[in-house]
C-alpha cells in the first residue's frame, strides 16, 4: 500500500507548489518516486487481496518508477501539470503489473486510459487538441471491444485469479479476440494503430514520451501475465495470431518512418514497430524465454522512447525543431542533446552494447526457442530495416551542416541532463548487464 | 595478462580523450598511438603465452547471465592473436598516415574507441558476444567515413551500414539456431555438439560472413565505402573489418562446422573465383583510382575465399598468410590513392599522368605495392597466391589452375593504372598541383613497403604462426 | 664455392640499393659502384668457371608448413656457369658502356640500380634449383624489363612499350605459375633437376608432362620473343639502347632458352619438343622476313633477335641441346656487339634511330663500322665467326630430324639474315649522308668507354670460333659430333653469296630501282604486312582492347551497375513504394482509423474462427 500511498499523496500535493516554486515540486515529485521505488525494491508490495509482488514485477516496477522520475525532470514551464499526472501514472502501474486478478486488470486498464487522455489533454494548440480527441474517441472505441469482450469471457469463467482461470472453446476465443482488439488499441498494433501514429506527434512531446512508452510497455507485461495460461492452452492460435500481428505491426511501423520528414512522426512509427516487436514474445509463448524477452524488450524500450522524446520534447521548446530540416547540423548547436540522441536511437535501432540490441536478442531468442525461426528472421530483417531511418536521422545530427537562420546553440537545462543521464545509464547498463533481467524473470 | 580491460578501456577511454582533447588536439593522436603500441605490446606478449599445443588461452570469463549460457567468456588462440597484433600494428600505421587529419580530437576518439570492438571480435568465443562486437564495429566507421569520408560519404556509408546489417541477420538468426540446437553459446562448446539443420545454418552464416568480407555478389557497398572513405580509414576497412570477414569465416564456419564446409567447399569455391576474376575484370575497366585499389582489394579476398575452402591446415595457412599479405599490401596503395585525389583533387587515372615525376617515391612505393598486388615474387603477394593455388589444387584438383588468370588480371589493372597515372607526360591537372607529403604519413608507406619485401622474402614466420593456428586440421 | 652464391644472391640488390642511395648524393658513384659490382660478379663468374668441379647443389625449404614444403635450392652446373659468364660478362660490359651513354641523363642512379637488379634476377634464375626460385628470377627480370624499357616514362610511347612489354611476358608467366602448381600436385616435386632425372626413368605421367612443360614453354614465348607473343620486344627498343642491349638482346630473351635447356629431358619425355621446334621456326621465318624491311637500327636488330632466338629453339626442338645452347652462347655475344654498335651510332648521332637517315657513317666512325661489321657477319653466319658453326650446327639438324615444315623456315630465316643485316650495315656507313643536319653533327665516339668494350665484344665474337667444341662439350658433356648434310654448307655459302650480293647491289648502287620496286601494289602490301610485323601486335592489341577491355569487362561492368548495384539502390525506390502503398491507410481523419480499427477486429475473430476450424 505504501508506494501507491506516497505517489498518489504527492500527486495531491504538488500542485500546490505550481505558482513560482516549480522546482520544489519537482522535489518532492522525486522524493516520492524514490521513495516508492525504494519501498518496492525492499519487497513492500500492495499488499490487498489480488496482488502480489514478484521478483520480475518488482524491478519492472523499478524501472518504470525510475523512468518516470527522469521523466519528469524534464519538465519545465507550461509541462507543470503533467508532473502530478506522471505520478499518477506510477501509481497505476504499480497496480496493474502487480494484480493478479483478470477483473482488477481490466479496471486498471480503463484506468490507466483514462490517465492517458488526462495526460494528452495538456493542450496548447490546435494540434494538441486533434491528438488528444483522435486518442480520445480511438481509445473510447477500444473500451467498447474491451468490455464486450470481457463480458462474454465473465460469462463463461468461475474465476478471475490468472492462476485459476481454465475456460475453453470457441466462445472463450472469440471473447479473448475481442479483448484483444481493445488491448492492441493500447499497445499500437496494426490496424488499430491509426490514432498513435498522429497522437504521439501531436500532442506534447512530453505526454507523448510517457503515452507511448511507460504506458504502452506496463499494458504489455500485464497483458501477457492476464493472458498467459490462456495463450499456453492455445499454442497454435497464439503463435498465428500474434505472429501475423507482430509481423504486420513491425512492417508497416518500419516502411511508413522509412520516408517521414518529422521527426515525431519517425518515432511515433517506430514506437509502433516497437509494438511489433513486443508481440513476438506473446507468439513465443512456448519458449521459457518469452516472459524474460518481453521484460527486457520493455524495460529498454522504455529507456530508450522515453529518451528520444523528451530530447524532441527539448528540442521543440527551444528551436522549435520539428523536421529533418531542422535537425542539421545539431552536433554543433548542442552536442550533448545530439549525443544523447544519436546513442538512444541507435539503441533503438538494435546496435549492440545498448539495451535495445540486447532486448531484441532476448525477445528474437525466445522466437527462435519456440522454433519460429522464420518469423523471426523477418523480425531480424525488419529490425536492420529500421537502423535506416535512425541513421537518416544521425546524418542530419552529424552529417549536415545547420541551415542558416536558426538557433546557433541550444542549451541544456539541468533537469533535462539529469533525466536524460538517468535514461542513458539505464540503456547503457542494460544493454551490458543482463543478469539482473534474466534472474529475476526465468521462469514464470 | 589482462583481458576485458582490452576491450573495455578503449571504449570507455575514447570519451575522456575526446573531451581532454577539445582544447589541444594534438593529444587525442599521441594517445592514440600510445594505447595501440601498447595493444601491440600486449598482443605480442599474448603470442607468447600461448599454450604449446595449439590449444586455446583462457583469458577470463564475464559477465555471466545465469539460465542463458550466455558470458563474455574471452580466450584466445593463435589465430586470434594474429588477428590482434595484424589490428594493432595497422592501426599504428592508421595515425601515422592521417597524422594530419582535420578535427583531430573527435577523429582519434574514434579510432580508440574501435580499437574496443575490434578487439572484442577476435577476443571472445561466444557467439553472440562476437556478434555484439561484430555489429559495434561498424559504429565508429560510421562517423569517420560519414564524417571525414568525401563528396558522397552518406551514401557510402549508409549503404555499407545497412548492407553490413542486413548481412548480419542471417547470421544472427544461425547463431540463434545453434543455440536453440545445441544449448551453448561458446564456441568451443558448439564445436563438439551435433548440430540439428547443419546445411541452413551453414547458409545463413556464410552469407553473414560473405557480406563482410566481401564476396560476389555482395561486393558493391565495398567500391563505393572505400572511394568516400579518407585513404587511412580504407586501411582500416581492407586491412582490419574485411579481415573481420574471413576470421569470422573461418573461425565459425569452418572450424566450428568442418564436416558441412568440405560439403559445401565447392560453392564458397566457384563464388571466390567469381569474385576474383570479376572484380579483378571490374578493375581492368574502371578509370577511378580508388575503385581500381578497391576492386583489387576483392578480388584478392576472392582468393582467400579459395584458400579457405579448402577447408585443410593448407589451405587456411595460405588463406591466413593472404589475409596478412591482402592487409599490407592494399593499404599503401589505398593510402596513396587518397592521398592523389587529395593532391591532385581527380579520382580519374586518364586526368592524372606524370606523377612520377613530381612525387618519384611515393610512385615508387605505388609501383612497389602493385607489383605484390600482382603477385610479383620476393613480394607478399606471391607467396599468397603460390601458397593458394598449391593447397588449392591439392584439394580440389588442377582445374583450380585458372586462378592464376586473376594474376594476369591483376597485372592488367596495376600496370595500366601506373601507366595513366604515374607514366607519360605530365597532365595539365599534375602540373599544377603540389605534392606533398607529411613525414609520419610517408613514413607508414615505407614501413608497409618494408613489410612487403621482408615477409615477401622471408614468409616462415607468418607460416610458424599458422602451423600452430590450425593444428587441428593438421590429422586430416 | 659457396661464399660465391652468396654474393650472387646478395650483391646485385646491395649494389642496386647503394648506387641508389649513395647515386643521390654523388651522382657520379652510382657508375662506379655499378661498375665495381659489374666487376665483382663477373670475376666470381670467372672463379667459378676456372674452379669447377662438381655443380654447387644447395637444398634450402623456403615455405614449410602442413602438407607444403616449397623449395628454394641452388643449383650450379656447367650449363649455369655458361650463363652466369655471359649474365654478368654482358652486364659488365654493358655498364661500362653506359657511363657515356648515359652520360647525359640525369636519373643515373635510378638506372644503375635497375640494370644491377635485372642482373641480380637473371643471375637467380640460372642458378636456381627448383622451378620457384627460377620463376622468381624470372619474374625479377621482367619487372626490371619493364622498369627499365619505361625508364624514360616521361614519354608515352616508353610507358606504353613497358606496359606492353610487362603484360605480353605476363601472360606467359601465369601458365609458369600454374605448371608449378600442377606438378606440385602430381609429381611433388619442383627441383628442375630431379624432374629431368625423373623424365627419363619414365616416371611421371606423360599428359601431365606434356601439359607442363608446354605450360612452362608458353613463359618461354613470351619471354622469348616467340610467336605469337613477340611484339612487346620490338616496341621494347624505346628504352635506352643499353637496355635493349643487354636485355632484349642477350640475356633476358635468352631466359626462355636457358629453362628448355635447363629442363631438356623433361621435354624430350613427351612431343613437346616438337611444338617448341615449329613454334620456334614460324617465329625465325616472321622475325627474318620482318628484319628486311624496318627503318629503324634497333627493330632490324630485335626482329633478328627474335629469328635468331628461334633458331636457338628450333635446335632445342629438333633435339639437339648442343646446337641450340651454342647458338644461344655465340648468339648473345654478337647480338651484344651488334646492339652496342648501334648503340655507339644513335650515341653520335644523337639519338637518330632511323637507319635511312643516316649513311657514310664509316668516315666518322670507322672502328665502330668494323666492329659492327665483324658481328654482322657473325650473325650472318659467314665462316669463320662463331654464328656460323652454331647456326650451320642448327640448321642441319634441323634437316635432318625437324621435317620440311621445321627445315624449310628455319633455312630461310638463317639465310636472311645475311641479307637484313647488311642491308643495315650499307644504309647506315655506306654511301652519302641522307641527312645533313643530323650528320653535321656526329661526333666521335670515346675510346674508353665506348671503343673498349666493342672492341673486346668483337674479339670475343672472333675468338670463340676456336672453342666451339669446348663450348659443347662443357654444356652438353660429352664431345658432340657435327651433324652433316650433303651439299649443305656449299648451298647456304652460295645463297648467303646471292642474296650478300642483291642486297649490296640494290642498296649501293641501286636505289633507284629499289624505289621503282616498292612503288609496285603487291610489293607495298607484302611490305606493310613485314613492317607490321603480320599483325600479330594489332590482333592482340584488338584482342585484349575489344573482347576483354571493352567486351567482357565492359559487360561485367554493366551487370555490375546496372544489375547488382541496381538492386541494392533499388531497394530505395521500392521500399518509397511500399511507403507509399501504406500512407494510404494513414488519412488523419479519425473516421477512417475507426473503420481500420474495426477491420482489424474482424481479422481477429475470423482468424480465430478458420484457426479453431482448421486445428
Amino acid at each position: 500500500m505504501g508506494s501507491l500511498i506516497i505517489l498518489i499523496g504527492a500527486g495531491l500535493l504538488v500542485p500546490l507548489f505550481f505558482k513560482g516554486h516549480m522546482i520544489i515540486a519537482k522535489y518532492i515529485a522525486a522524493a516520492a518516486f524514490a521513495a516508492a521505488a525504494f519501498n518496492v525494491y525492499m519487497g513492500n508490495g500492495i499488499d490487498l487481496p489480488y496482488f502480489v509482488l514478484t521478483p520480475d514485477t518488482q524491478l519492472m516496477e523499478i524501472v518504470v518508477l525510475i523512468v518516470l522520475a527522469a521523466t519528469m525532470m524534464t519538465f519545465s514551464g507550461f509541462e507543470r501539470p503533467l508532473i502530478p499526472q506522471t505520478l499518477f501514472v506510477g501509481a497505476a502501474s504499480l497496480a496493474i503489473l502487480e494484480t493478479n486478478n483478470f477483473l482488477m486488470y481490466i479496471v486498471l486498464f480503463e484506468v490507466i486510459a483514462i490517465i492517458s487522455y488526462v495526460l494528452a489533454a495538456n493542450i496548447r494548440s490546435k494540434l494538441n487538441a486533434e491528438g488528444a480527441i483522435k486518442m480520445f474517441i480511438a481509445g473510447a472505441t477500444a473500451s467498447g471491444f474491451i468490455l464486450l469482450g470481457f463480458a462474454m469471457f465473465s460469462m463463461i469463467t468461475p474465476t478471475f485469479n490468472y492462476s485459476e482461470i481454465s475456460v475453453h472453446g470457441n466462445f472463450a476465443l472469440v471473447a479473448f479476440g475481442i479483448m484483444l482488439a481493445g488491448i492492441f488499441y493500447k499497445m499500437t498494433v496494426v490496424p488499430m494503430h491509426g490514432w498513435a501514429a498522429d497522437t504521439y506527434a501531436q500532442v506534447n512531446h512530453a505526454a507523448a514520451a510517457i503515452l507511448s512508452a511507460t504506458i504502452k510497455v506496463v499494458i504489455a507485461v500485464a497483458t501477457f501475465k492476464a493472458f498467459y495460461l490462456f495463450m499456453a492452452a492455445y499454442p497454435t492460435t497464439t503463435v498465428w495470431l500474434f505472429g501475423f500481428f507482430a509481423i504486420i505491426t513491425m512492417t508497416l511501423g518500419n516502411f511508413m518512418a522509412l520516408f517521414q520528414k518529422k521527426i515525431a512522426k519517425i518515432l511515433s512509427f517506430s514506437s509502433i514497430a516497437h509494438a511489433g516487436y513486443m508481440l513476438l514474445p506473446f507468439a513465443a509463448v512456448a519458449s521459457m524465454y518469452s516472459y524474460t524477452g518481453l521484460i527486457y524488450l520493455g524495460i529498454a524500450y522504455v529507456f530508450m522512447q522515453t529518451s528520444v522524446f523528451l530530447i524532441l520534447n527539448d528540442l521543440r521548446r527551444e528551436a522549435h525543431i520539428k523536421t529533418l530540416e531542422d535537425i542539421k547540423g545539431l552536433y554543433k548547436k548542442s552536442p550533448l542533446h545530439a549525443l544523447f540522441f544519436t546513442i538512444q536511437l541507435l539503441s533503438l535501432a538494435g546496435i549492440p552494447l545498448l539495451a535495445g540490441f540486447i532486448s531484441k536478442a532476448v525477445a528474437f531468442y525466445a522466437g527462435v526457442d519456440a522454433g519460429l525461426w522464420p518469423l523471426i528472421l523477418i523480425a531480424a530483417l525488419n529490425s536492420a530495416l529500421s537502423l535506416g531511418y535512425y541513421l537518416w536521422v544521425i546524418k542530419h545530427i552529424y552529417f549536415d551542416e545547420p541551415v542558416a537562420g536558426t538557433h546557433a546553440k541550444i542549451t541544456m537545462t539541468p533537469g533535462s541532463l539529469v533525466g536524460q543521464l538517468i535514461l542513458l545509464a539505464g540503456t547503457i547498463y542494460f544493454g551490458i548487464f543482463a543478469a539482473p533481467v534474466f534472474s529475476t524473470t526465468l521462469g514464470l | 595478462m589482462m583481458s576485458v580491460e582490452l576491450i573495455f578501456g578503449p571504449m570507455l577511454l575514447a570519451p575522456f580523450v575526446y573531451f581532454i582533447s577539445r582544447g589541444a588536439e594534438w593529444v587525442a593522436k599521441w594517445v592514440a598511438l600510445t594505447l595501440f603500441i601498447g595493444l601491440l605490446a600486449i598482443s605480442v606478449d599474448m603470442y607468447q603465452a600461448l599454450p604449446a599445443d595449439g590449444g586455446f588461452l583462457f583469458l577470463g570469463e564475464f559477465l555471466r547471465v545465469p539460465g542463458f549460457d550466455f558470458a563474455l567468456t574471452l580466450q584466445v588462440d593463435a589465430l586470434s592473436v594474429i588477428m590482434l597484433i595484424l589490428t594493432a600494428a595497422l592501426s599504428i600505421l592508421v595515425v601515422f598516415s592521417s597524422w594530419n587529419e582535420k578535427h583531430q580530437g573527435a577523429y582519434f576518439s574514434l579510432l580508440i574507441f574501435f580499437a574496443g570492438p575490434i578487439f572484442g571480435v577476435f577476443m571472445t568465443t561466444n557467439l553472440l558476444w562476437f556478434f555484439i562486437f561484430w555489429e559495434l564495429v561498424l559504429v565508429p566507421m560510421l562517423f569517420l567515413v560519414g564524417y571525414w569520408g568525401g563528396e558522397r560519404r552518406v551514401y557510402a556509408i549508409i549503404k555499407y551500414f545497412l548492407y553490413a546489417h542486413f548481412g548480419s541477420v542471417f547470421m544472427f538468426i544461425g547463431f540463434f539456431l545453434i543455440y536453440q540446437q545445441t544449448g551453448h553459446w561458446d564456441f568451443m562448446t558448439v564445436k563438439e555438439a551435433m548440430i540439428v539443420t547443419p546445411a541452413l545454418i551453414w547458409w545463413f552464416m556464410f552469407v553473414g560472413f560473405a557480406v563482410e568480407m566481401p564476396l560476389f555478389p555482395f561486393h558493391t557497398w565495398l567500391p563505393d565505402a572505400h572511394v568516400e572513405a579518407p585513404g587511412s580509414i580504407s586501411v582500416l576497412l581492407a586491412g582490419i573489418l574485411l579481415k573481420m570477414g574471413a576470421y569470422g569465416l573461418i573461425r565459425f564456419v569452418i572450424e566450428m562446422m568442418p564436416v558441412e564446409s568440405r560439403h559445401f567447399a565447392i560453392y564458397i569455391v566457384i563464388i571466390g573465383l567469381a569474385t576474383t576474376l570479376f572484380a579483378g575484370l571490374l578493375a581492368i575497366y574502371e578509370k577511378h583510382i580508388k575503385k581500381i585499389v578497391a576492386y583489387s582489394s576483392i578480388s584478392h579476398m576472392g582468393l582467400v575465399a579459395v584458400a579457405i575452402a579448402t577447408v585443410s591446415y593448407d589451405g587456411l595457412s595460405a588463406a591466413l598468410y593472404e589475409m596478412i599479405g591482402h592487409a599490407i599490401v592494399i593499404s599503401p596503395l589505398f593510402i596513396i590513392a587518397g592521398w592523389l585525389h587529395h593532391k591532385t583533387h581527380t579520382w580519374y587515372v586518364d586526368e592524372m599522368g606524370g606523377i612520377m615525376q613530381k612525387a618519384p617515391y611515393v610512385s615508387a612505393i605505388f609501383v612497389l605495392a602493385g607489383m605484390a598486388a600482382l603477385g610479383l615474387p620476393g613480394t607478399m603477394g606471391f607467396v599468397g597466391e603460390l601458397t593458394i593455388i598449391v593447397s588449392a589444387i591439392k584439394e580440389f584438383g588442377p582445374w583450380i589452375a585458372v586462378i592464376a588468370i586473376g594474376s594476369l588480371i591483376a597485372a592488367g589493372y596495376v600496370i595500366w593504372a601506373v601507366r595513366r597515372a604515374l607514366h607519360a607526360e605530365m597532365s595539365p591537372v599534375v602540373a599544377k598541383s603540389h605534392f606533398d607529403m607529411g613525414g609520419f604519413e610517408f613514413m607508414a608507406l615505407v614501413i608497409f613497403a618494408f613489410f612487403i619485401i621482408l615477409f615477401g622474402v622471408y614468409p616462415q614466420p607468418i607460416f610458424d604462426m599458422a602451423n600452430s593456428a590450425f593444428k587441428m586440421f593438421g590429422g586430416m | 664455392m659457396i661464399s660465391s652464391v652468396g654474393i650472387y644472391l646478395i650483391l646485385p640488390y646491395l649494389g642496386a640499393v647503394l648506387a641508389f642511395v649513395l647515386g643521390k648524393m654523388n651522382e657520379k658513384s652510382a657508375f662506379w659502384i655499378a661498375e665495381i659490382v659489374g666487376a665483382i660478379l663477373f670475376g666470381t663468374s670467372i672463379y667459378l668457371f676456372m674452379t669447377y668441379t662438381t655443380p654447387i647443389d644447395i637444398d634450402y625449404t623456403w615455405i614449410n608448413y602442413g602438407g607444403i614444403q616449397l623449395p628454394l635450392g641452388i643449383y650450379i652446373d656447367h650449363l649455369s656457369v655458361v650463363m652466369l659468364l655471359i649474365a654478368t660478362g654482358l652486364g659488365f660490359a654493358d655498364i661500362h658502356f653506359a657511363h657515356d651513354y648515359m652520360g647525359e641523363d640525369p636519373d643515373k642512379p635510378r638506372y644503375y640500380a635497375k640494370v644491377l637488379f635485372f642482373i641480380g634476377g637473371m643471375i637467380l634464375l640460372v642458378i636456381a634449383k627448383d622451378l620457384i626460385g627460377a620463376f622468381a628470377g624470372w619474374e625479377f627480370m621482367g619487372l626490371a624489363s619493364y622498369l627499365l624499357i619505361s625508364f624514360w616514362f616521361k614519354t608515352k610511347s616508353a610507358a606504353n612499350a613497358g606496359m606492353q612489354a610487362f603484360l605480353y611476358t605476363r601472360f606467359g608467366d601465369i601458365f609458369i605459375l600454374a605448371a608449378i602448381g600442377l606438378l606440385y600436385y602430381f609429381v611433388g616435386n619442383l627441383n628442375m633437376v630431379d624432374l629431368n632425372q625423373m623424365a627419363n626413368n619414365g616416371e611421371i605421367d606423360k599428359t601431365v608432362a606434356l601439359v607442363t612443360a608446354l605450360f612452362i614453354f608458353l613463359g618461354a614465348i613470351g619471354k622469348s620473343g616467340q610467336f605469337p607473343l613477340y611484339p612487346w620486344l620490338m616496341n621494347a627498343m624505346e628504352g635506352p639502347t643499353t637496355v635493349s642491349a643487354l636485355i632484349h638482346g642477350a640475356t633476358m630473351v635468352n631466359s626462355g632458352i636457358y629453362i628448355v635447356a635447363r629442363m631438356f629431358d623433361f621435354y624430350a619425355y613427351t612431343d613437346a619438343l616438337f611444338i617448341v621446334a615449329n613454334v620456334a621456326a614460324l617465329s625465325a621465318f616472321i622475325g627474318a622476313t620482318s628484319a628486311l624491311v624496318q627503318k629503324e637500327i634497333k627493330k632490324i636488330l630485335a626482329y633478328s633477335t627474335m629469328s635468331h632466338l628461334s633458331i636457338a629453339f628450333v635446335g632445342l626442338g629438333v633435339g639437339s641441346l648442343a646446337f641450340g645452347m651454342l647458338h644461344l652462347v655465340n648468339h648473345a655475344i654478337f647480338k651484344a656487339l651488334l646492339f652496342l654498335s648501334a648503340g655507339a651510332i644513335i650515341y653520335i648521332a644523337h639519338h637518330t634511330k632511323d637507319a635511312w637517315k643516316l649513311g657514310g657513317l664509316i668516315k666518322k666512325a670507322p672502328y665502330v663500322a668494323l666492329f659492327m661489321a665483324m658481328g654482322s657477319l657473325s650473325l650472318a653466319g659467314v665462316p669463320p665467326f662463331s654464328g656460323f658453326f652454331s647456326k650451320d650446327g642448327v640448321i642441319a639438324e634441323a634437316i635432318l630430324h625437324g621435317g620440311p615444315f621445321v627445315s624449310i623456315f628455319v633455312t630461310i630465316a638463317g639465310l636472311l639474315s645475311i641479307a637484313y643485316i647488311t642491308r643495315l650495315w650499307v644504309l647506315v656507313f655506306m654511301g652519302e649522308p641522307r641527312d645533313e643536319g643530323i650528320n653535321g653533327h656526329v661526333h666521335s665516339p670515346g675510346n674508353i668507354f665506348i671503343r673498349l668494350p666493342l672492341g673486346i665484344l668483337a674479339f670475343v665474337t672472333l675468338g670463340i670460333a676456336l672453342y666451339q667444341t669446348n663450348i659443347v662439350d662443357y654444356i652438353v658433356g660429352h664431345p658432340v659430333e657435327e651433324p652433316h648434310v650433303k651439299g649443305l654448307l656449299v648451298g647456304f655459302l652460295v645463297g648467303m653469296a646471292i642474296l650478300f650480293g642483291i642486297v649490296v647491289g640494290l642498296y649501293v648502287k641501286g636505289m633507284n630501282l629499289l624505289q621503282k620496286i616498292s612503288q609496285h601494289r603487291f610489293i607495298q602490301i607484302i611490305h606493310q604486312i613485314l613492317f607490321n610485323g603480320y599483325y600479330v601486335e594489332a590482333g592482340i592489341t584488338y584482342l585484349s582492347k575489344n573482347v576483354i577491355v571493352n567486351g567482357v569487362a565492359k559487360s561485367f561492368r554493366w551487370i555490375d551497375t546496372n544489375l547488382i548495384d541496381w538492386l541494392v539502390n533499388a531497394t530505395v525506390p521500392f521500399a518509397r513504394g511500399i511507403f507509399k502503398a501504406f500512407r494510404i491507410g494513414h488519412s488523419g481523419k479519425i473516421g477512417d482509423y475507426i473503420g481500420i480499427f474495426a477491420i482489424g477486429v474482424a481479422i481477429i475473430v475470423v482468424a480465430i474462427l478458420i484457426i479453431v476450424k482448421g486445428v
